[in-house]
């Protein structure tokens, strides 16, 4: 699975993660954006044609932007994307988004946490294993 | 702002790649050596020096030879984070020709290496994808010319209440040439309307000339009886155009523009009820040197900090507690009843007037006070009782509201506002005083309600700001900004709409075709233009597909894992 990660406060968050040693699955791919109020719809559903099984992204929290208003953008453009992959008949809670409300560990770790658990029936990354297909 | 060619145009431009082992504590967990051969394997890639302190000075300075005999424009650093390291490698790589704009970083520390619980095998695979990524990346971008604007040593100061003339006053006093735009035909506000000010108890109208000798003291140049209408331009050269056709030109705005206050129609009886007013009815009253009456009853929080305007308007709790002193000393007999909903922590004075014999009833939002023709009927949240008040007058604390021309200045410089309506900073802390766009700053009621002592420290913080920016003389930005390829635009302006910092105009060119034009100094690089575009015209820093290259390259690694 991917993380699309904002480089203020959630990558730092993440950052921090790897120095406090939060354990969590080795299988995730840290894409960095400048600005979740970047990512598109369009950038959201090629992750999952490329055969990722799960995508979190982790925006910055509502007037905490350090532009101006990306991880509200955000909210909006994945819940756009999750109705898409909704009718193409991929589960939307596949597609995640958390806002971060500050750059500690345990911020990260309670996002990433409370993603597995919504998409925890759907056994992201065992699947693979399981069909012995390549991505 | 016009791309460079990378390299002679023909070859494709190589990327150097640091490896950095951070220590011994990578070497632990990432097999450094087959990383680095998969990274060499990459025909992007020119040379990859590895080291185990890439970041001090040795290692740097060998690393800048080797990157002169491979003749390499771009460089990634594999590391650690760019937010830890990004200032030092683009500093001392900038000493040997490498552009800050063509070094990028590879996160392999904390984005692979320190996750725990993974096979050696599968922390370099993922290693090696953000390599691959980050050089994919690199290899298509080109390199950011650094865009200059002189700064106009002109600040333009819009509103000429408390807050204006203290911000105007703070930078004419360091030199800086000044212009006071005032909407009324006098300088002084809302304060010029009160009666007397808190602490000192002077009348207003001597505290607003005091403030007026200062300003023409300072020599600044006032323009009353107008309001600006169009700001055009970015950071450095606004050019201001005020009604009846003036324009003004500078190099920085700051908005002082205030708030005004809430009309309670139908509240508590006011416009029914001649008897009741609202508190600055009653400063018109003292300052006429009128009868109030003798028994005055006063509500707190009128049209407030209820569910349609929850926040609390900062100075009523003290213009209220002010006016009961005033009207005690002059007239010791009138009995003054104030139903508040608890008092502000700082609202001054309370204990005077408690002495001098003024009640106070703490009413809840559950249980308003009912006005009646002559008597106030209210519950009181301490003794438990239903009280019944005969009054002369009732007074209102009514709420602070912005001002029609906050509203339509924050329009105009595509200012945002919360929900009420008032100007919001981009960053509370981070950037206080400032506005989204360049150039100009907010002070006093225009961004939130706030009392005069506040409202002069937050001109003064918005003065010494736009005193920064205009001493400079200069802004530069060197940073990644976006660029729109006039040939894909289709000047549907969305761009333009979703740019908060004010760095895209729709232009008209000369085939009458609209086209969106990016201000480069004014673009803080977020990226927003890019993700609206329907035509790929906006790009940042590297065309699109460069960043779904470097997302693939890190996702087939990932694929190996």
């Amino acid at each position: 699975m991917a993380i699309v990660a904002c480089t203020w406060h959630p990558l730092t968050a993440i950052e921090n993660a790897a120095r406090d040693g939060v354990t969590y699955r080795p299988d995730v791919a840290v894409v960095p954006t400048k600005c979740t109020g970047v990512v598109t719809v369009a950038f959201l559903l090629k992750l999952f044609a490329k055969g990722l099984e799960g995508v979190l992204v982790l925006g910055c929290a509502d007037g905490d932007c350090h532009y101006y208003n990306g991880g509200e953008r955000c909210k909006a453009i994945v819940e756009e994307a999750r109705e898409i992959l909704e009718i193409s008949g991929i589960p939307k809670q596949r597609l995640g988004f958390q806002q971060v409300a500050n750059s500690t560990s345990e911020e990260f770790d309670k996002a990433l946490k409370s993603y597995l658990k919504q998409v925890k029936h759907l056994n992201i990354g065992r699947n693979r294993v399981a069909s012995g297909s390549r991505r | 702002m016009p791309r460079k060619a990378c390299g002679n145009g023909v070859r494709q431009p190589k990327v150097g790649v640091i490896l950095c082992g951070c220590g011994p504590d990578m070497a632990r967990l990432v097999n450094l050596e087959s990383l680095a051969r998969s990274i060499k394997a990459d025909r992007r890639v020119g040379l990859v020096a590895s080291g185990s302190y890439s970041c001090s000075k040795t290692e740097i300075e060998k690393v800048g030879a080797a990157i002169a005999r491979h003749k390499l424009d771009r460089v990634v650093v594999a590391g650690s984070s760019e937010r830890l390291f990004g200032r030092l490698f683009r500093t001392e790589l900038g000493r040997f020709g490498i552009d800050p704009s063509l070094v990028g970083f590879a996160d392999i520390l904390s984005l692979s290496a320190l996750v725990r619980g993974a096979s050696e095998a599968t922390v370099t695979a993922k290693a090696l994808g953000l390599v691959r990524a980050a050089v994919a990346r690199l290899a298509a971008a080109s390199r950011l010319e650094t865009v200059e604007t002189s700064i106009r040593p002109v600040c333009a100061v819009f509103g000429g209440g408390t807050t204006g003339i203290s911000a105007a006053v703070a930078l004419a006093s360091r030199g800086v040439k000044v212009i006071l735009i005032e909407q009324r035909a006098e300088l002084g506000g809302m304060v010029r309307d009160l009666n007397v000010v808190y602490p000192s108890y002077l009348p207003s109208q001597e505290f607003v000339e005091a403030r007026r000798q200062e300003l023409a003291a300072a020599g600044i140049e006032v323009i009353t009886e107008t309001s600006p209408v169009a700001v055009k331009g970015h950071v450095g050269d606004f050019e201001i155009e005020l009604a009846g056709g003036a324009r003004v030109s500078a190099g920085a705005i700051i908005v002082a523009t205030g708030a005004s206050l809430l009309v309670p129609e139908g509240l508590f009886g006011y416009g029914q009820n001649p008897r009741v007013v609202t508190q600055m009815d009653l400063e018109d009253i003292l300052k006429r040197g009128d009868d109030p009456g003798r028994s005055i009853v006063m509500i707190q929080c009128a049209g407030s900090r209820n569910e349609g305007r929850p926040y609390c308007s900062r100075v009523c709790c003290t213009a209220s507690i002010v006016n009961t002193i005033f009207i005690k000393q002059k007239y010791p007999d009138a009995k003054i009843t104030v139903l508040s909903r608890g008092f502000a922590e700082y609202a001054g004075d309370l204990d005077k007037a408690r002495q001098m014999g003024v009640e106070i009833i703490r009413y809840s939002p559950e249980r308003p006070p009912r006005v009646t023709e002559r008597t106030v009927e209210v519950y009181d949240e301490i003794s438990e009782m239903e009280t019944r008040i005969p009054f002369d007058l009732v007074v209102l604390a009514v709420a602070m509201v912005p001002s029609e021309s906050t509203k339509a200045l924050a329009k105009m410089l595509k200012m945002p506002t919360d929900a009420f309506g008032f100007m919001i900073e981009p960053h509370l802390k981070i950037r206080p005083e400032e506005a989204v766009p360049r150039g100009i700053f907010v002070a006093g009621c225009a961004h939130w309600p706030a009392t005069i002592t506040e409202s002069i420290v937050q001109a003064y913080s918005a003065a010494s700001r736009a005193f920064n920016l205009i001493t400079a003389g200069k802004v530069t930005r060197t940073v990644l900004a976006a660029q729109i390829d006039a040939e894909y635009c289709r000047g549907c302006g969305r761009c333009a709409e979703a740019c908060q910092h004010g760095a895209i105009d729709l232009v008209v060119d000369e085939d009458g075709l609209k086209r969106a034009e990016l201000v480069p100094i004014a673009c803080t690089g977020c990226g927003v233009c890019v993700s609206v575009c329907p035509s790929g015209a906006a790009t940042l820093g590297a065309p699109a597909s460069a960043g779904s290259a470097a997302t693939t390259a890190m996702l087939d690694a990932l694929a190996e894992v």
